[in-house]
Formats: C-alpha cells, structure tokens, sequence
C-alpha cells in the first residue's frame, strides 16, 4: 500500500522499528504533523488522507500489518495500553483544531452513515438496553475503542478528550447511530453496571460534568434523551431511562439552567479544521420533554432505590418518581427561559431551539398511550399538563420554531385538558 | 389529587386567567417543581396580567427566595407602574433599607433589593422619592437612593442639596441644628464631594463650607445630641469633626486648595505649622482670591475644632454630649497666671521655646497643667488651647483677615457661644494684655464664667498688674467663699509648679478648680504679694508676719523668703506679731526665730506671744528684751507651746488665717 520512492516510507519505517505502545505514542506525534497544514490552511486530498489512514491503521490502532493485511484485533492490555497512550496525547495538546482534526481522522467511522437528526434504530435492538454489558457488541473495534475513551476520560477528569468528542457528536450529528452507540456504552459504563450502590464513581467528575464539559454533555444528553420513552406511535415498547440516570440528569438540568442550551451558544467554527461545515444543532430539550410528558402514563418497572422507598414508606412509589420527573419538567421550563436572555445577550448562534417536528411525534406517541389508559384520567390530565406547559412556555420564550399549524392541529386530537385548550386556542 | 366533581364544577366558572392562578395556587400543596411549572406557565401565559404576576413574585417571596423574586419584582414593578398592591411592596423595601431591622422580611427586602440590576434600583428608589408627598421624605429617599448607589450622585446630587437649601430656608427652623441641614451636611456632602466628576460652583462650595461648619459647631454648642425634624441621631461627637475635615479635605480638592490637605494629617501642631508657613509665604490677595479663601476657611476649622477640644477639657459641661451616659467627676480646669513666689528663678525651664514670638508658633511651653489631670487629657488640653490661640492670632494678622473673620463669626452667631468670651480672655491673658484681659473678664456676666472661677483670675492677672490690694482682696473673698472642706492629707500641700519664660510671655498655668488647688493658688499670691510688700523698706511687722505664716504652707520650699524676712527682722533689731502664737506651728521656723532671741542670734526683741495671766497680774510683758530673764523663760516655754502644736493640719491652718484674718491681711497690703 505504500507508495514507493516517495518519502513517506522513511515514516513507515522508523515507525516499524518501534514496539507497541511506543509506536502509537510516535505515530500519534507524526499525525500531528500531518494534520497541521490540514486543519489551518486547506482541506486534505485524499492522498493524504489515505495515507493518514494508513498509519492511523497500522500503528495507532494495529488493525493492519506492514503488508496491509488484517492482524489480530488487540489485546485487553494492549487496549488499555492504547487508551493511556490516547489519553495523554489529547491531554497535552494545546491547539484545539488539530486535537479535532487528529480525533476526527482517527475517529472517522466506518462507511460513515449520513447524520440524521431522526435516528433509525439499526445498529442495535433497543432491548439490549436492559440487557447490561451489552452495549459494545455490535460496535466495530474503533468505535469500542473511542466509546471506552470516553468512560476512561471521564474517570481521568480528561476534558480535551470530552470536548474533543462533543464536537464529533454534533458534527456527526447527536442522534446519528454513532452517537447514540456511544452515549450507550457511556450510560452502561456509568449508570448501569456502575451506580451508585457500586461505590466505584466516587473519583469520577460525573456531578461537576456540566461545568467542566458543557457541550459534551448536552450533546450526550440529547442522545440519552432519544435511547428511552417510547418512540413515535410505531415504535415497541416504552423504555424508562435508568433511575439513575435519571437522578442525575435532573440534578445536571436544574443545577445549570443553561446546560440544554450550551450547543447553540458554542461556536464551533474555530476549533474544526479549515473549510469544515458545522452541522446543526440538537438540542436535549424536546427529548427530555417527552420523558416527562410520558412518564405519568409509563411508570417505571425498574424497583431500585430501596432507600428511597423507606424513605416515602406511605406514597406510592410511581408518585416519588413522579416528582423526579416534576424537578426534571420545572428545570426544562427554566431552561427554555433562558433562550431569551441568550438572544438579549446575543449569544445565540441557531435560531432553533426544539423543531416543531420533535413535538409533533411526541403528541402522537401520547395519544395511543392515552389510549390505551384511558381509565386513568388523573394520569392523563398530568400528562396534558405538562405538555400544556411545554408548548406554552416553547412559544412564548422563542424556543418553537418555524411552523406550528401542524402541532396546534395535533393537539386538538388530545383529550380533553383545560390549560392545553388555552394554549391551543392562544396560538391557533 | 386535585380535583374532586365539586372542584371540577368550580372550575368551569373561572375565566382563563383565574383558572391558571387557581391551579398555581393549587399546585402549592403537592410539590414545589410542579409548583414552580404552573408560575412559569402562568407568567409566560398572562404577562400583562398584574395578579399573575404578582402571584409569582408572592410565591417567590414566601419561600424567600430573593434572587427569584427580584427578577419577577423587576418586571412587576416595570410593567405594572399603577398598581397600588405594587407601591406597598416598594414601600416596604424602601423602609428596610432604611432602617437596619432584623426581621425576616426586612431581611428579605434588603437581599432581594441587592439582586436587582442596578438600573431597576435606581428606578424604583427614584419613583418612590418622586411619589413622596413631603419634602424631607423625598429628600431622605434620595439620599438612600444615592447611598446605595453613589454612582448616580452626579445626576442628583446638586438638584438634591439645592432642594435640602431651599427647603430649610423655608422651613419654620431657627438653628441650623435641624432636619434638613443634617441630611444635607451629614449625608449628602460627603457623597457630593467624593465624586470627581460633578460640577459645582465655587460660590455655592464656599457656601457649603459655611453650611457645615455652622452645623457641626452649633450641634456641639447646643449640648444635646437632638437634631430638629430627626428622631433619633446617630450622630457621634468623635465622628463629627472627622466628618467636617473629611468635607474640608473634599472641598479643597474641588476648589483646587492646596492648604487643605492637612485635613488628612491628624495633628494640630502640624497643622498650624502648615496654616502659618502658608500665611508667611503665599501672597493672599483680596478677600475673593483663592489663597485668601482657604486660609480663612481653614484656619477657621481648625480654630472651632480646637476650640471645642480646649473647652471641652477645660469645662466638659459646656457641651454635654460627649458626656451623655458616662457621668465622669470631673473638675473644671482654670487658666490662670503662674505665680512666681520668689525672685530667683532657680528652676530652668525643662524645655525651651523653640521660636521666637513673631512665628506664633504651637510649641510654646510655658503653660502647665495641674498635676491632678491625666498626661494624655493634659497634653489634648495643652495642644488644643495653645492652636486655638495660634489660630486665632492668625486670624487677627491683617485688617482683611480679621473683617473677614469677623464676617464669618457673624455668620456663625458666635455671640451665642457662651464659652467664646472666656477664651478670648485666655488668649488675652496668653498674649500678656492684662488690662485688656482684665476688662474683658469683667465684661463678662456671671453665667458665663461662675464669681469664684472670675475672682481667681481677676487675682492672678490684678497680681500681674502689681496692683497687689485688689489680687489679696479677691484671693480672700474666694477662700472666704470656699465651702468648708478639709484636704486631703494624703495629698501634701504644694505650691504650685511653674516654669519662667524667658521671652517676656507670662506662664500660664491650668489649675483644677478644686478645694486643695484653689488655696494653693490663693496661697502663691498672697505669698508672692507680701514678699514685695514684706521685704521693702520701712516698719512692716504685720507683712514679715503674714508672710512667715503663708510660708509655712509649702515648707520648706521658698526658705529663702524666710531667710530674707529674718534678715531684715535681725536688722530692725525687734519684731512684733501678735497673730504668732495662733497662726505659726512649723518646727523649723520656730527654731529660727527663738535663735534670734538668743544672743548668738542677735538677741532680737520679740513681741509675739500675748501676755499669760501671771504676767498680766505681775504687769511684764512677754518680751525678750536683754536682761529680763524671766521674760526669756516665759518665751521658751510659749515657744514650746508653740512647736507641741506641730503637727496639726497646716492647710486648715492656713486657710482659717485667711479667713479669720481678713482685715489684718488687707491692712498689711495697704501698708
């Protein structure tokens, strides 16, 4: 594969002499190298791109040998050599658009499936969600790889790392497969098998998370906020999000209003390669929306948190949920708030805070659960409350935009509610 | 839940708005987050609905939560200008920062009022100082407005003192110890001058100056600490002068004046020092140049802070606040000459003036203060007095200083200053103009300055006048006025300490006004009258006599006057007293005297001792003339007699003798 007489192989070979993990580390700085002129002058060609790749291939990750012929995929060791040696190089990088630029050519997915803001849940069968240790099966060995550097990152308070990969969400887009493959392998690494019965997260940043790496998490937050809920009227099952999980997200959003916020005040411009295209924006708030919208209709089969329950020995224990869910829904309001005094400030970068879209599917996956409780009018009237109240305050902050005759006609399909009936009629 | 058939029922009835303020309310019950969503839909839904909005702010207010309820006062307050519900609220606020309450809500006010954008709080502040119907409230609530942001000073702060001028001038207040001039001198002008960028006319600062003087100096005068319109004062006397020289400092930097920034420096001496180098070598110019202005001006202030200081040491009753509270048995002090009881000055002074008298300069040490006053009071006294007197001389250097400072006490109404009389005496008396003191004092009537305090500097300067009759005549009429008090033995009887001056200036002295102290005094006079009167030529038994018993009161110190009254009792060869026996006790000047019986002694004829029975029936009189040994025997044994009566109190002593023996001793001195 190398191409003869130029001087490329010079690299190749300097390169061979070393042993793994050495040669990564090298490999690694030769990439930096390369990809200079890449992320501040021109983009590539693919020359050179090919040639990346082939060192990224044969030296970074050893999936090919000096013939170009597939080796052995790594070792644990050698994985978790690999993940140190990656760990200390985005560490000590200073230049943000090369640390993007090498995270992205090493980073690159296979036959890269175009973003869609609207996921089809190809890569992995939803159920596998409640089935732990599962999450890393189907992903090709790269995206194990980044998916374990992730969770190693957030161990290591690793915030180049975290930024570095918040950029590649968006940029491949929140809801794309391969987001929502890694937010997956994150959740199960830090929410399932690792709780807080586990004693294990005590050293991780996952609290001050928000704060030290905004964007990752609001990026990971809309791809959470997709992996549970019941998806659109055709899809199986509602699937409520780990209680943990949950816990944390409601302490994450109430804590930072602007959390949800933060992509569409990030510039990311600047920090990706020349001539790069920033893609749009997600945000997590029409996601987490719909889990407290659903949640009264859905309750949670999941019976962790003894201690909660001693706690509330006399309420039932959908209602002590419910109040998470409550927290969750205030926060989100409080959040949607904040759009205006962003715009006021004029850091708003996107006009579009939740399309239109996004709650459109939500009412029509409400109106089958309505359906289907529709002995369970209390239910249902929170239900409606609090989209009544999602909608209401969407509007008046700014944060629906574009056409909203399609949802006004979508909601007057809803049984009856008194508040939804004021806001329908306010913006029909 | 929520909804019972009745309620649902209910609820059909109410009109959107109320629905939605009906669930707000409602939701309270169950849990704050739901709580918080239906506000925020509420808010979101009526934003021109006053009892929305008000509700959230309400909510927010009662879980205290004052960053929350800021945000929805704000907008409240912006959005809902007529609402009376709204001015109440504001009301309230208004009042906590005013006042320092402890109470939750209070507290809660003042939090919320510091999380609002200060563009909100001024707004709010200045709209409630524009819907006060009083003046003096609108007044105050600017001055809140500008002490909780003095950022705005130069937008209101000359329209706020032309307001406080105005209203003051027609307001029904007399002095200027009232309402008005307070917020005006004591709150606004030291927010007003800090600010280096306001504009005000020079005029209007000399103006100001004369505005805070006359306040600072007629609150201390009026002996209370009650200012007219103000309920309660919090004004403190130790602040106020601060304060003034705060606003001098200010001033000075307005007005571009170099002499003022010795307000910063706390020194008097210095700053005199500064004020007289500046008179020395700054041309004045006329009354309206610069130089001429902040000469006057300063030296005025630091004449009425000095003044208020030397007075306040020397009489604490003469303004009673500093006292208030603390009732401290203080003694008056006095200012009066030192008396110098004999010629020789063998004492030299511990320390000499440094300059000359044309330099006026503060260090003249030639006054003392009684020993009965702390060093720390006494050396307050000594430097306050002595810039007191330099101001006031430098005031009076130029025909254009003293008509302009005459202006200005005018202007200050220092004829209502009942202590200022007196001190013009002291600087009389410092300046050695004793008729001039002299007449001053007598100008004086009775209430300013009480008969025994005018009577015992009468006496000291009549002495320094020689006229020596009127000194005696007014020391015995203060002892025979003194109220019958023994001393205190512990404290021995001395005369009192002074320190020549060499440089023509008298020594002055501050005695306590106290039993022990006054017949000290009175003692060092008539001493120091009958050492002249005693020692002259001529036949004057009675005065030699008057002297040896007054010496007796501070033995053994001047024994040179006795040795000089024996000397010349030797020369005369015979001596008579026939107040000896009652009235001289003291061992040492016994033996003198019946040595001079002896013939070593020149065998002096002495006629002092009143004759005994046998000797009235045997008709010889008790004389020690040569020869008559029997007389000589009788002598002895009165002598005797005499030293058995040693140890009684010399003090009582001494003053029954002045009291009891008025007529001889006047008689002595007429002599």
């Amino acid at each position: 594969m190398a191409i003869a007489g130029s001087p490329q192989p010079e690299l190749h070979r300097m390169l061979r002499r070393l042993d793994f993990p050495q040669s990564a580390k090298e490999a690694l700085a030769c990439l930096e190298q390369l990809c200079l002129p890449l992320a501040h002058t021109r983009p590539p060609t693919s020359k050179q791109l090919d040639y990346i790749g082939e060192i990224i291939d044969e030296f970074v990750f050893c999936e090919i040998d000096h013939k170009g012929a597939k080796r052995k995929r790594l070792n644990p060791i050698q994985e978790l050599q690999l993940l140190e040696v990656l760990l200390g190089y985005f560490a000590a990088g200073e230049d943000k658009v090369i640390l993007n630029t090498v995270f992205m050519m090493l980073f690159t997915p296979p036959h890269t499936p175009s973003p869609s803001p609207s996921p089809s849940p190809s890569g992995f069968a939803r159920a596998d969600v409640f089935t732990p240790g599962t999450a890393t099966v189907t992903l090709s060995d790269r995206m194990r790889i980044l998916a374990r550097l992730v969770s190693a990152a957030v161990a290591s308070h690793n915030l180049a790392v975290l930024n570095c990969t918040g950029v590649w969400m968006q940029q491949l887009g929140c809801l794309s497969q391969h987001s929502l493959n890694l937010s997956r392998v994150f959740i199960e690494d830090y929410f399932v098998l690792n709780t807080p019965q586990s004693n294990i997260t005590s050293t991780s940043c996952l609290e001050e998370l928000p704060q030290l790496a905004p964007h990752f998490t609001a990026c990971f937050l809309t791809a959470a906020a997709e992996l549970y809920g019941g998806i659109d009227g055709n899809r199986s099952a509602y699937i409520s999000p780990p209680v943990y999980l949950l816990n944390t997200i409601v302490n994450w959003v109430s804590s930072n209003p602007r959390l949800c916020l933060t992509p569409l005040t990030l510039n990311l411009q600047p920090l990706l390669p020349k001539g790069s295209i920033v893609m749009t924006s997600v945000t997590p708030l029409a996601g987490l929306l719909k889990w407290c919208v659903e949640a009264p209709l859905n309750p949670s089969q999941e019976k962790a948190f003894p201690v909660k329950f001693e706690k509330t020995k006399d309420s039932k224990p959908e209602w002590d949920e419910n109040s998470n869910y409550s927290q969750l829904h205030a926060s989100l309001l409080e959040s949607m708030q904040e759009r205006s005094v962003l715009q006021n400030q004029q850091q708003l970068l996107q006009a579009e805070v939740i399309s239109p879209r996004h709650l459109l599917t939500l009412v029509r996956g409400l109106l089958d659960s309505c359906v289907k409780n529709n002995t369970n009018n209390e239910k249902i009237q929170l239900s409606l409350d609090r989209l009544a109240q999602s909608v209401q305050v969407a509007q008046s902050s700014g944060c629906l935009y574009g056409n909203t005759h399609e949802l006004m006609q979508a909601l007057r399909t809803l049984p009856y509610n008194r508040l939804l009936d004021i806001v329908v009629r306010r913006y029909s | 839940m929520r909804t019972g058939v009745i309620d649902e029922m209910q609820e059909n009835q109410l009109s959107d708005e109320e629905y939605v303020i009906y669930r707000t309310k409602n939701s309270h019950k169950h849990d704050l987050a739901t709580a918080k969503a239906w506000m925020i839909t509420a808010k979101t839904l009526f934003p021109r609905n006053f009892a929305v909005q008000l509700e959230a702010y309400t909510t927010q207010k009662s879980a205290n939560n004052p960053k929350e309820a800021a945000r929805y006062f704000s907008s409240l307050f912006f959005d809902f200008p007529n609402e009376a519900e709204l001015w109440e609220e504001v009301q309230h606020i208004t009042c906590a920062l005013q006042k320092a309450n402890s109470n939750i809500i209070s507290q809660f006010h003042r939090d919320m009022f510091s999380h609002m954008l200060t563009e909100v709080q001024h707004q709010l502040l200045l709209a409630m100082a524009e819907r006060a119907e009083d003046t003096l409230e609108h007044c105050r609530l600017m001055l809140v407005l500008l002490s909780m942001l003095p950022q705005f000073v130069d937008t209101h702060g000359k329209k706020l003192a032309d307001t406080l001028l105005t209203s003051e001038k027609h307001s029904h207040y007399q002095t200027p110890v009232n309402c008005f001039r307070k917020l005006l001198v004591v709150d606004l002008l030291p927010t007003l001058l800090s600010s280096r960028t306001i504009d005000v006319p020079q005029k209007q600062l000399y103006r100001l100056i004369l505005k805070s003087v006359d306040f600072y100096v007629s609150w201390f005068a009026s002996g209370s600490t009650l200012i007219q319109g103000v309920e309660e004062s919090e004004l403190k006397a130790e602040e106020a002068w601060t304060n003034l020289f705060k606003i001098m400092f200010a001033m000075g930097r307005k007005l571009g004046w170099e002499l003022s920034s010795m307000f910063s420096i706390n020194n008097r001496e210095l700053m005199c020092q500064n004020l007289w180098s500046f008179y020395h070598s700054t041309p004045l110019g006329g009354e309206d140049s610069p130089n001429f202005r902040q000469l006057i001006y300063c030296t005025t202030v630091v004449l009425v802070e000095s003044l208020y200081e030397y007075v306040r040491k020397i009489n604490p009753l003469s303004f009673q606040i500093p006292n208030q509270g603390i009732k401290v048995d203080y003694t008056p002090l006095l200012l009066v000459p030192a008396i110098l009881p004999s010629r020789d000055t063998d004492q030299e002074p511990a320390l000499k003036r440094r300059k000359d008298d044309s330099s006026s300069s503060c260090s003249t040490l030639h006054v003392t203060v009684t020993k009965g006053c702390h060093v720390p009071t006494a050396s307050t006294l000594l430097s306050s007095f002595l810039t007191a007197v330099s101001c006031w001389e430098l005031l009076q250097q130029t025909e254009e200083l003293r008509s302009e400072f005459a202006k200005i006490c005018s202007h200050l109404r220092t004829e209502t200053w009942l202590w200022l009389p007196s001190f013009v005496a002291d600087v009389l008396l410092y300046q050695g103009l004793y008729s001039e003191a002299l007449t001053k004092l007598q100008s004086l009537s009775s209430t300013l300055l009480n008969p025994q305090s005018l009577l015992l500097k009468s006496a000291g300067i009549s002495f320094c006048l020689r006229n020596h009759f009127a000194a005696t005549e007014q020391i015995l009429h203060v002892i025979a006025d003194l109220p019958a008090e023994s001393s205190d033995p512990s404290v021995p009887p001395t005369i009192i300490p002074c320190s020549s001056s060499p440089h023509g200036k008298p020594p002055l002295h501050f005695m306590a006004l106290n039993h022990t102290e006054i017949v000290q005094y009175a003692v060092s006079i008539l001493v120091a009258c009958f050492r002249d009167q005693a020692l002259r030529n001529g036949n004057c038994d009675f005065a030699i006599g008057h002297l040896i018993v007054l010496l007796q009161y501070d033995w053994p110190n001047n024994a040179s006057l006795l040795e000089e009254s024996l000397e010349k009792i030797r020369r005369q060869g015979h001596f008579a007293y026939k107040l000896f026996s009652s009235y001289v006790i003291q061992v040492d000047i016994l033996e003198e005297i019946a040595f001079l019986v002896t013939d070593q002694g020149g065998a002096i004829n002495m006629d002092i001792f009143p004759p005994s029975a046998t000797q009235l029936a045997t008709q010889r009189r008790m004389t020690t003339r040569r020869g008559d040994l029997g007389a000589r025997e009788d002598f002895r044994a009165a002598m005797k007699r005499q030293m058995s009566r040693s140890q009684e109190n010399i003090h009582n002593l001494i003053v029954q003798f002045m009291i009891r023996e008025r007529e001889a001793i006047l008689q002595a001195m007429k002599v």
